[in-house]
């Protein structure tokens, strides 16, 4: 909200309240990710000593036993920016030349295929995890990553072409026609004219969906085993019936949230406009 | 072509839901049974327990997200020095991969964990997360921690959209800030409103991973969500046919649920709004 600025006592007193409930926030937010960083640099048996330890002497072995207790942990690694990469290839290259049919030859309309995407995603991803295990084990696929990228391109299909659609509709017809006159075919057209115009749209909608396919844990937990699981799935290593090992899943989470924190660095505004785009324009 | 992808599961699993099917007795075949499996499942407690489950987790999360969103959007919006900071900080749990967040709060949900811990200096008492209420409650928790940077960023953009000048005249005409935000902000945000109950509606409805990690469905099946009951249906008892009519009932429900919220909240005058 806009105020006009005032040099009242009274303003003054609003922005320290607005300040001490923005760092209320922050807290809130930030202590469970600072709690899990700090332990895992803990023992086991430092990590749920009562009272919590603040000063404790710090240890690394967590690190490297993330590597023992996740068996081939650098293919578990490959498996998730392979089966993130591929998929989302594989739903740009199949949303392009569909969000430009759609829009080119069946005009009818971001709200209807607005509509008819939004009830694809009414569908519980379980509801699509079914006969797609079934499907997969008839066409011995199980634990193989072309399962779960299969799985992802069939849940995230919709809403790429949808975004994709959006970005279609903006290139003016009028380029097209033009280039039409000067000759150029219509996949002329659509590779020379159309896509350089789409290239910041496209990365938007790649961005989103390799972000899908990477935050994915139903698919994988239903559909791997040992060769294709991602890094999602094998969190639950570190729960045995022996125990569980504390300090190896925070060392682990925070093997994971680094990545996620220094991409997200890069993309970040692409995020929030792709977020925007897909969700809000409707 | 989307029918390939999309259509073929979706058909293949209303096909399963309406056959006896079990991967643990393969012997037996699969019959056609009608709605034989709907049926059964009307009239199975878990189903109803998994439904209220989803619907308690839905409610609440709802509750929390959209004013705790809203709010914080409101206080970012007037672009105090260092906001951009505290944006950043507030994004954070999105970024997180969910099933990773969930065990993370397991670790701090442990009954000599660090949470039960500052409960006690507050003088509230440990408790003990793995009862059937404090184990939704710990699911509500992660959810909405996870999720309120969702409406944050879509109630940001909203607040971006509104002309300021309509803001300063009410000011001007003597509005106070909670009459300006009741009948300014508040009508022209409809549409965003919209959007976020609308996907978190279906997010909410299916949750799976928080409930799954966090309390693994326990004690017994009492904290099952409909996802996770579709789940234990198929994979743990690998009766199939009963578990695609579930799956197929969950979809039904959510279909209905977002039908719902559109024709609530949509726009007086009907129509979007882009921003």
């Amino acid at each position: 909200m806009a105020e006009p600025v005032s040099r009242s006592a009274g303003a003054t007193w609003a922005k320290a309240g607005i300040y001490a409930l923005l760092v209320i926030y922050a807290l809130w937010t930030l202590f469970p990710i600072l709690w899990v960083i700090v332990t895992s640099f803990k023992t086991n048996v430092q990590a749920l000593s009562v009272p919590p330890k603040i000063l404790f002497t710090p240890t690394l072995s967590n690190y490297p036993d993330v590597f023992h207790t996740v068996s081939q942990f650098p293919d578990v690694i490959a498996n998730s920016v392979v089966i993130a990469a591929l998929g989302t290839a594989v739903i740009i290259l199949l949303a392009v030349p569909a969000a430009y049919g759609l829009s080119r030859f069946m005009p009818i309309g971001r709200h209807a295929l607005g509509f008819g995407i939004m009830s694809a995603r009414t569908f519980p991803t379980i509801a699509l995890g079914i006969p797609l295990f079934l499907l997969m084990q008839s066409a011995h696929l199980l634990d193989t990553r072309m399962s779960v990228i299969a799985a992802n391109v069939a849940f995230s299909l919709p809403f790429g072409i949808w975004m994709v659609y959006g970005f279609v509709e903006t290139v003016p017809i009028e380029l097209e026609e033009a280039a039409a006159l000067d000759g150029c075919s219509r996949m002329g057209t659509l590779l020379r004219v159309t896509l350089p115009q789409l290239l910041p749209g496209l990365g938007a909608t790649a961005i989103l969906t390799a972000i899908v396919a990477w935050r994915e844990y139903l698919f994988p937990l239903i559909l791997t085993t040992q060769n294709a699981r991602t890094l999602p799935v094998v969190a639950g290593n570190f729960i045995t019936d022996f125990g569980t090992d504390w300090g190896g899943l925070c060392a682990y989470a925070v093997m994971t949230i680094i990545p996620v924190a220094i991409f997200s660095g890069f993309v970040g505004k692409y995020l929030a406009r792709g977020f925007l785009s897909g969700a809000v324009k409707g | 072509m989307l029918g390939g992808v999309l259509l073929y599961p979706i058909g293949y699993n209303i096909w399963l839901s309406l056959h006896s099917y079990n991967l643990s007795e393969l012997y037996l075949g699969e019959h056609f049974v009608w709605l034989h499996n709907y049926l059964d499942e009307l009239r199975d407690p878990y189903f109803w327990s998994a439904l209220r489950n989803s619907a308690i987790i839905t409610g609440s999360c709802l509750a929390l997200e959209l004013p705790i969103g809203m709010g914080l959007a409101l206080l970012l919006h007037r672009r105090l020095r260092g906001h951009s900071v505290f944006r950043f900080l507030f994004f954070l749990p999105l970024l997180l991969v969910p099933a990773v967040t969930a065990y993370m709060w397991r670790f701090l949900f442990q009954y000599t964990g660090v949470f039960n811990y500052l409960l006690q200096q507050l003088h509230l008492g440990r408790v003990n997360w793995s009862t059937t209420q404090a184990g939704i409650i710990s699911v509500i928790i992660v959810t909405v921690w996870e999720n309120v940077p969702f409406a944050l960023i879509v109630f940001l953009a909203g607040l971006q959209s509104i002309d300021p000048e309509l803001e300063a005249a009410a000011h001007v005409d003597g509005a106070d800030g909670l009459q300006r935000f009741r009948h300014i902000v508040l009508p022209l945000m409809r549409p965003f409103v919209l959007i976020v109950v609308a996907i978190r509606t279906m997010d909410l409805l299916r949750l799976f991973d928080e409930g799954y990690i966090l309390t693994g469905g326990g004690p017994g099946r009492t904290t099952e969500t409909l996802s996770q009951l579709v789940y234990t249906e198929t994979f743990t008892f690998f009766d199939v046919g009963h578990g695609a009519a579930i799956s197929i009932l969950e979809a039904l429900i959510v279909v209905l649920a977002t039908a719902f919220v559109f024709v609530t909240l949509r726009t007086r005058r009907g129509g979007w709004r882009s921003p």
